[in-house]
């Protein structure tokens, strides 16, 4: 780290002016400032000898430029104020002015929007689709985006990545505008798909640097400790290995830049129930740190331990977006409870329990928060035993869902 | 361009760069070696046994009589375009439409780099695997055809035979590469993709049948490629070039543009 040293006092002579920072084999590289002798100063992130990353211009003539640069030019978004009450804010290319766009952070209701949905609609030339979605995520938070198969969770994910343009309304992460501006997005997004498909002939390692080198990143102390945790593999080539494996292989490649936000399309699919717990700890520490996650699943459980909010989408709409503790005490739980005596049924019945299928001695019994009057009623019978029925989304969100599309 | 995308594609596709590479050479050493100065009318027996029709079809029916012109017209007539041709489309289609079909196309997006970067990156693979893999090729034409019959070989003409062949090769890749951009599902962009240029290549070895047929030079791209007139200076190189040139700009861009808009379902 000897070359990583700050400037001594007088600074450092550079592009004619003084530079106090972070140095890298001779060259400002890290955060510094750099004073012109015409009163122009920069004060920012540098990388290899150029203001990268974010940054303040105050020039000689008293404007302002605070946002993003790109390889010594302004690039990305940012705030030029040119004098009081006069400002270009939002995007810049290569130095110039491209268009005016959201403060990335909408301060709304005293919470930050981070992904914004609003009226999203994208329809497949078969019809099917997404509809009128709205909603939001904030800063920090945890969101779970339910659906059974085909309910179009994976269809809001391409529209946020910008594989798809929406055929009528916008999503945006960070106030950019998730169709024209992805590439920009990109940069603080990490990604997994639902569908792992890898460049086959390659093995993890060389995955896992390309991916790294397209970002543009170096340093990978994070990638090697996410696959200790995961205990990954990379080493095989990535068309021998495990669906398990591979998905694995997804999880460190969409978080080893370490991103403010995520976007995971059905995160735990093909993962082993210790790699679950695994993955859910990584969720609960990055939520620590402040990040941002949209995650989608068919899994209630692993919502309901990592997500603060849900939204629950069937048939291309969004039913509902909700507390995870409401949404839980709102589950419907069936029971299959295996009595002695057949009088037990009409126990059961009396407590004013809903019973569903019987099968001999055995009755499905579905709770939903009632456990008070669950108990008391088996407490009355000879249970012999008592197990918990596999349910699909759908029967568990029936308030959601409706009975009639259960029938159907 | 992004750099470490290129060395990666280069990475996986080396392996059909060398195969097809290996395949013109061999051909090419097999055909320079058939030469005898001494003797031209003996391979022309040779073919003479095979049907009148099939030799017309391979465009076999002029005459050769020295090294440039034997080799434009066994060699430049045939191999050297169904071969590139054939690298053309396994190339195209695993450049693009296999990546979105397989869905690693996702991974290329959601890294920071812009549709057009991307796309435009397996272009230029694209364009500087062709042209190298001709002109390696004509290298090693010149450095066989000296090792055998030194002095022989006409250079100027057999450069000029082989930059024509360069350009009208990035036209056909540019029609494998459209059709590559252009379909979500790999089996309608490989159809259109080999397709088309495969019916120029038909069609191509039809017209060279028979008068009956001579219409049929309005339908393939081909037509504007003669070696034979090459060697002898008798078509006009440079727009011939600029024609394949246009055809393989305007494709090569209409792929990159139609893929940076269009919806991908990853």
């Amino acid at each position: 780290m000897d070359d990583n040293r700050a400037a001594d006092k007088q600074g450092k002579f550079w592009a004619g002016g003084r530079y106090f920072g972070e140095l890298k084999d001779q060259v400002p590289h890290g955060r510094g400032k750099l004073d012109l002798p015409d009163g122009t100063s920069y004060m920012g992130e540098w990388f290899k000898g150029r203001p990268h990353g974010e940054g303040t211009v105050i020039y000689a003539d008293g404007s302002i430029y605070r946002g993003q640069f790109r390889l010594g030019r302004i690039d990305g978004y940012g705030k030029y104020k040119v004098t009081e009450g006069k400002a270009y804010e939002g995007l810049w290319k290569k130095g110039k002015f491209i268009r005016p766009s959201v403060e990335p952070s909408i301060k709304k209701q005293g919470r930050e929007e981070i992904i914004s949905i609003q009226a999203l609609t994208f329809i497949y030339s078969s019809g099917k689709g997404i509809f009128d979605l709205n909603f939001s995520v904030g800063n920090g938070e945890v969101f779970g985006y339910l659906g059974p198969n085909g309910a179009g969770k994976t269809t809001t994910i391409r529209n946020l990545l910008g594989f798809t343009k929406p055929t009528r309304g916008r999503c945006s992460i960070k106030g950019l505008d998730c169709w024209q501006d992805s590439a920009l997005i990109q940069k603080d997004l990490g990604y997994l798909p639902g569908e792992i498909s890898f460049f086959d002939e390659m093995n993890g390692v060389e995955f896992l640097k390309l991916i790294g080198d397209l970002r543009g990143r170096r340093g990978n102390a994070r990638r090697h400790s996410l696959i200790e945790r995961f205990e990954l593999d990379p080493s095989g080539k990535i068309r021998r290995m495990s669906k398990g494996m591979k998905q694995k292989l997804g999880i460190v490649a969409a978080f080893m830049h370490d991103p403010a936000v995520y976007v995971l399309d059905e995160p735990t699919s093909g993962l082993d129930p210790l790699m679950q717990k695994v993955f859910v700890d990584l969720i609960l520490e990055e939520k620590k740190r402040g990040k941002t996650i949209l995650m989608s699943s068919h899994n209630f459980e692993e919502t309901y331990r990592t997500c603060d909010r849900a939204g629950i989408v069937r048939e291309g709409r969004l039913v509902a977006v909700e507390d995870v503790h409401s949404l839980k005490s709102s589950q419907r739980k069936a029971y299959l409870v295996t009595l002695g005596t057949k009088e037990d049924l009409e126990i059961l019945r009396s407590y004013g329990l809903e019973i569903g299928t019987v099968s001999q001695n055995t009755v499905e019994v579905f709770v939903s928060g009632n456990y008070g009057q669950f108990t008391a009623a088996l407490a009355q019978c000879k249970v012999l035993g008592l197990d918990v029925a596999t349910q699909s989304l759908e029967q568990v969100f029936l308030k959601y869902y409706g009975q009639e599309e259960l029938v159907r | 361009m992004n750099i470490p995308l290129f060395k990666a594609t280069s990475k996986s596709n080396w392996i059909i760069f060398v195969i097809f590479l290996a395949v013109l050479f061999m051909y090419l050493s097999i055909m320079i070696s058939m030469y005898d100065p001494d003797d031209i009318e003996a391979i022309t027996q040779m073919y003479e046994l095979l049907p009148a029709g099939m030799i017309e079809a391979f465009g076999f029916d002029e005459t050769a009589t020295d090294l440039v012109s034997f080799i434009a017209l066994y060699f430049y007539g045939f191999i050297v375009l169904m071969f590139p041709l054939i690298y053309c489309i396994i190339l195209a289609n695993r450049l693009i439409a296999a990546q979105v079909d397989r869905g690693s196309m996702a991974y290329l997006l959601a890294s920071p780099n812009t549709r057009v970067k991307i796309v435009t990156t397996q272009a230029l693979y694209m364009v500087i695997s062709v042209t190298a893999l001709l002109a390696l090729n004509t290298v090693a034409g010149i450095a066989i055809s000296e090792a055998m019959f030194p002095g022989e070989m006409d250079l100027p003409a057999f450069l000029d035979l082989n930059l024509v062949t360069i350009f009208l090769t990035l036209s056909i890749s540019s029609i494998c590469f459209f059709f590559s951009c252009l379909f979500n599902e790999a089996k309608f962009s490989l159809a259109f993709g080999a397709g088309i240029p495969v019916l120029f290549f038909i069609i191509n070895m039809l017209r060279n049948i028979g008068d009956n047929y001579g219409w049929l030079k309005y339908l393939t791209l081909y037509t504007l490629f003669d070696p034979h007139a090459i060697v002898t200076g008798e078509q006009a190189l440079v727009q011939t070039c600029l024609i394949f040139s246009g055809i393989a700009l305007v494709l090569f861009g209409g792929g990159i543009f139609i893929f940076s808009r269009r919806n991908l379902y990853l």
